[in-house]
């Protein structure tokens, strides 16, 4: 979707401050959201994408608003609402519901280490011809689906050139869906500045962007 | 500028929701928002408003509604071309001072400034670079500062539908740099050109745009 979380080529979004000597967390809640993030995900209830798309679908003027991991605990809510994981009641209340089922996670102790070391990889080891090789010369496609993508807008249309093959991966726009995972290559395109920007940007910068196959045409 | 403001084409943006026998004003306090930015005679070129409401960070600006854009950024001008301090906007009292108003609207002049608006079109001689008919790209163009080429139509192709005639030139006049008069255009553009495949066949937009943000095509 053509989202306010799209935010390349966007002006006057307020300076980037770094951070010298960042923390993985800057709150004990921040820890909390990512390790309740994590084990609601070990349920398999959606994926990945899916928890990025719901993310993108957080009301524009709170988006800007809310921090990012206070994003990612509304998003998880609307996950939980939506697949009956908790009810509204629950959440109002804080506690379980007395008739709410009780069972063993999916995620425990133990297998938290393994699970944070292996990550969750979008890579796939599935045969699959590469419509592209390096080199050639591509165009973005004009899409402007209104699920999950990761083609951004400001990409779409223009012409570029495959610079490297990085293999096999999930589709995102329709695994986040649940349309299936349609495994495919993902290229990273060299894009000159100016073919996005016009002649104002500078003629020696690129911007490289990783694009699956399906987001690609002959140019 | 790339801003929020600038939503053709967005998605999730909430539905719109239009009112049978809408009012002019809803409230008491938009009317009198209205009628403050009429009567401030301000010293800042035709346009520039608009540009200040751009200029809100994006949180703030999908936060309040239109006349309260008007007033925060009437107010902002205002502090900016020092015509009131923000002391006198904290406590609502003015301050003497020697500098007068370059003008006081009297409420005898309203009817006749309400109903001459502030027009855009300006009665020069501009060669027309187009002619209807003639197809156009509009330029891939991203300022930093104001203007009405909207991101979803850069690059795209169109065609000149119709000759608007001769108007000041939003991107330099708001900052001052000149009205640089020219012919604006209604450009006919095709959804799919501008959305891909999946817009509809027959639907098309019309754009208004300046000779400054067309090329031949």
């Amino acid at each position: 979707m053509n989202g306010v979380h799209d935010l390349g080529g966007m002006q006057d979004m307020g300076p980037v401050q770094t951070e010298k000597n960042e923390p993985v967390f800057h709150e004990p809640w921040q820890g909390r959201a990512y390790a309740v993030t994590r084990a609601m995900g070990a349920w398999r209830k959606w994926n990945l994408d899916a928890s990025r798309f719901q993310r993108e679908q957080i009301a524009p003027v709170d988006y800007f608003r809310m921090s990012y991991y206070e994003r990612w605990i509304v998003a998880l809510v609307e996950l939980m609402l939506k697949n009956r994981m908790v009810t509204p009641a629950e959440l109002e209340s804080g506690k379980p519901d007395p008739g709410s089922a009780k069972q063993t996670p999916p995620l425990t102790a133990e297998k938290v280490q393994i699970l944070i070391a292996k990550g969750v990889p979008a890579s796939r080891d599935v045969a699959v011809t590469a419509r592209f090789h390096s080199g050639e010369r591509v165009r973005a496609r004009n899409i402007n689906p209104v699920g999950h993508t990761r083609l951004p807008r400001y990409a779409r249309g223009k012409i570029g050139t495959i610079h490297q093959d990085h293999g096999v991966f999930v589709f995102p726009d329709t695994n986040a869906l649940f349309f299936g995972e349609k495994p495919q290559h993902v290229y990273s395109v060299r894009f000159a500045v100016r073919e996005l920007w016009g002649e104002q940007a500078a003629l020696q910068d690129s911007v490289y962007i990783d694009l699956w196959d399906d987001y690609l045409e002959p140019a | 500028m790339n801003g929020i403001h600038d939503m053709g084409g967005m998605h999730g943006m909430g539905p719109i929701n239009p009112e049978k026998k809408e009012p002019v004003f809803h409230t008491v306090w938009e009317g009198r928002a209205f009628a403050l930015s009429m009567a401030v005679d301000g010293d800042w070129p035709y346009g520039a408003d608009r540009y200040q409401i751009e200029l809100m960070p994006p949180e703030k600006y999908l936060r309040q509604s239109y006349y309260e854009k008007w007033v925060t950024t009437l107010v902002e001008l205002m502090v900016k071309t020092r015509m009131v301090t923000s002391a006198e906007i904290a406590s609502g009292k003015a301050i003497e001072r020697k500098t007068k108003a370059r003008h006081v609207l009297t409420a005898a002049e309203v009817p006749s400034v309400i109903a001459a608006g502030d027009p855009a079109s300006r009665n020069v001689p501009a060669t027309p670079h187009f002619r209807a008919g003639q197809q156009v790209r509009a330029r891939n163009m991203n300022p930093v500062g104001h203007t009405r080429l909207p991101r979803y139509a850069r690059g795209k192709i169109g065609r000149i539908e119709r000759d608007h005639g001769v108007f000041e030139f939003p991107d330099t006049s708001v900052n001052g740099f000149g009205e640089k008069p020219q012919h604006v255009y209604s450009v006919r553009f095709a959804a799919r050109e501008l959305w891909g495949e999946q817009a509809a066949l027959q639907d098309s937009v019309y754009v208004d745009l300046w000779d400054d943000y067309l090329e031949p095509a």
